[in-house]
């Protein structure tokens, strides 16, 4: 779990941004208004800064320099501004990474914990948790009944989606996304063939019947 | 104006003249004038028509030999020295009156043409600036919509991701249809991993290559070329785009498959490269189909088939015009009905990158 500070002009992103990261286990606060962005990000203290550049008062690259100035937090750098730029004046200005929009939420949401991961040292992961089994991100391995167990990159994927679900049905079009967007362009049979390895890791740790089957739709946690 | 040309063209002028001395001649001879007056003369106004002519070609034919070269230029040739705007506000100032008119009329509409020629640069550039600032707000929306559609999965998300993706591409082909018109150098050449960029290009894909249960396979990649990546990752965009969009026809029981492979060719030589080669197992392009298949606007029998979707003829177009901006090779090769496969050639000398500049 982390403090993530969210400075986006745009609303919708904004919110949308704000429930992302609620849903795996952050905690996010947003900018309230956009005049002092950096004064109130430098009180609110937090753990990661997401910053879009294109800000109604001042420009994300001047934010950027101020809270540099009295605070070393972690600094993701959202735009829409494609050019060279921009990333190498973010970069050159403080910023630890830079996204361009429109980034997937997967790629996201890595990038944030691989950022967490580096700036803070005993960084725990990002940890969740449903139905009595644990899932630690970090370490990729899945815990319960004081065991637990290790997973390969594609199981710990695949339960991470569905925990996230929260109960509700993911298809198999949406698992297969999640994979693909981390360069394992698996098929639909090989996608079974995770699961299945998925359901009997988990019976190793004595979790029976995790993973639902929903025909023709897709699974469930 | 050469002097041959010019002594034809006051042939007439020449003929009146003699006519008239001819008949001032028999009219003096017939009033007992002497033949030695008369031939004398005759003489001198040979002489003063010989010279009044030579002062009219010399005067200005200097005028007259530039018009000749702007007359001579072969204007789509596209080079500097071939402007026959410039050229026609650099000619000489003559003295005849007629030079001096046509002289005016020419500035004038050379003056003119240039402001014409300056006016639609600018809208052109407006327009691009507006396409480009248009591109950048319209993936704010976007990103908040896949943001949203993370958010809330369920059965009816993966058909909105992969429209969202569809809108991506089509709004990423806007970009880049404004800005391989533009003179500007406004892409960088680097060392980049061929892998990174195939991985990147499919992932674009992800949703429509899954929801067509398109199957990704992927042979050695481990090479480094030279190339903008974000261009490049466009290019290849289309070309997956395509790929997917055109599968065998049903009942041929083809899983759609799409594969990556890299070769070098010509080791050791100056011309050494890299040649990616993306080849689907889709329903192929018809020969004749294929010479133009970088033509602007050319949709071509599959582009045009009822099951297709509609196709614009402008991917490929782009995918072409930007390779030869960063100096690349591109080629496609198909069997109707089996498959096709398009080749992208990245040089690996340097030296090929650095007079990029003229092809502009």
């Amino acid at each position: 779990m982390a403090r993530i500070f969210i400075v986006e002009d745009d609303d919708a992103i904004r919110d949308e941004l704000a429930e992302l990261l609620r849903k795996n286990g952050h905690e996010p606060q947003a900018a309230i208004s956009f005049a002092k962005v950096a004064e109130q990000i430098v009180d609110a203290a937090p753990d990661l800064v997401l910053l879009d550049l294109n800000l109604p008062v001042a420009d994300g690259h001047l934010v950027c320099r101020e809270v540099r100035a009295s605070s070393s937090v972690p600094i993701i750098v959202l735009t829409s501004r494609t050019g060279e730029i921009d990333e190498v004046m973010s970069m050159s200005l403080g910023a630890d990474d830079f996204i361009a929009k429109p980034y997937s939420p997967h790629i996201l949401l890595a990038h944030v914990e691989a950022i967490l991961r580096r700036a803070q040292r005993g960084y725990e992961g990002t940890k969740l948790e449903r139905g009595g089994v644990t899932l630690d991100i970090s370490r990729s391995t899945a815990s319960a009944n004081d065991r637990s167990v290790e997973l390969t990159k594609n199981e710990m994927r695949i339960l991470a989606v569905l925990m996230r679900a929260d109960g509700a049905i993911v298809p198999r079009e949406t698992i297969m996304c999640e994979l693909w967007d981390s360069d394992a362009f698996v098929d639909d049979n090989t996608l079974t063939v995770n699961v299945n390895r998925l359901r009997s890791a988990l019976e190793r740790i004595g979790v029976k019947d995790y993973l639902v089957t929903h025909r023709g739709q897709g699974y469930s946690v | 104006m050469r002097p041959l040309p010019y002594v034809k063209d006051v042939l007439s002028e020449v003929g009146i003249f003699a006519l008239a001395v001819a008949t001032a001649d028999v009219v003096l001879l017939a009033s007992g004038s002497e033949r030695n007056i008369v031939l004398l003369v005759d003489g001198v106004l040979a002489l003063g028509g010989i010279a009044r002519l030579a002062v009219r070609f010399l005067r200005d034919r200097e005028f007259w030999k530039g018009l000749d070269a702007i007359a001579r230029m072969d204007s789509s040739a596209g080079h500097l020295e071939g402007d026959s705007l410039a050229a026609a506000r650099m000619l000489p100032s003559p003295e005849g009156a007629k030079a001096v008119s046509t002289r005016c009329a020419i500035d004038n509409i050379a003056r003119d043409g240039a402001e014409k020629v300056a006016a639609a640069r600018r809208d052109a550039e407006e327009h691009r600036e507006y396409v480009e600032t248009w591109v950048h707000e319209i993936k704010t929306p976007i990103a908040a919509a896949r943001l949203a559609a993370a958010n809330h999965p369920g059965p009816g998300m993966p058909a909105v991701s992969a429209e969202l993706d569809r809108i991506d591409t089509y709004v990423d082909q806007a970009l880049y249809y404004a800005r391989s018109s533009s003179v500007d150098r406004d892409y960088v050449i680097r060392e980049t991993s061929l892998e990174t960029l195939v991985n990147d290009a499919v992932k674009a894909h992800a949703r429509t290559l899954i929801e067509r249960g398109v199957r990704i396979s992927k042979g050695d990649l481990d090479e480094t070329v030279l190339c903008d990546a974000k261009w490049m990752r466009f290019c290849l965009s289309q070309v997956i785009e395509n790929a997917a969009k055109y599968p065998a026809a049903e009942g041929e029981g083809r899983v759609p498959e799409i594969s990556f492979a890299a070769r070098r060719e010509r080791q050791g030589s100056a011309d050494e490269c890299v040649v990616l080669s993306i080849r689907d197992n889709g329903r192929g392009i018809p020969e004749q189909d294929l010479p133009r298949l970088f033509d602007k606007g050319f949709v071509g029998t599959n582009g045009r088939a009822h099951d297709a979707a509609k196709s614009t003829g402008i991917g490929l177009y782009l995918v072409k015009r930007l390779c030869d901006k960063m100096g690349l090779g591109i080629g496609v090769t198909s069997s109707p009905g089996r498959w096709t496969e398009v080749d992208f050639t990245f040089p690996m000398n340097r030296l090929h990158f650095l007079d990029d500049e003229s092809r502009l």
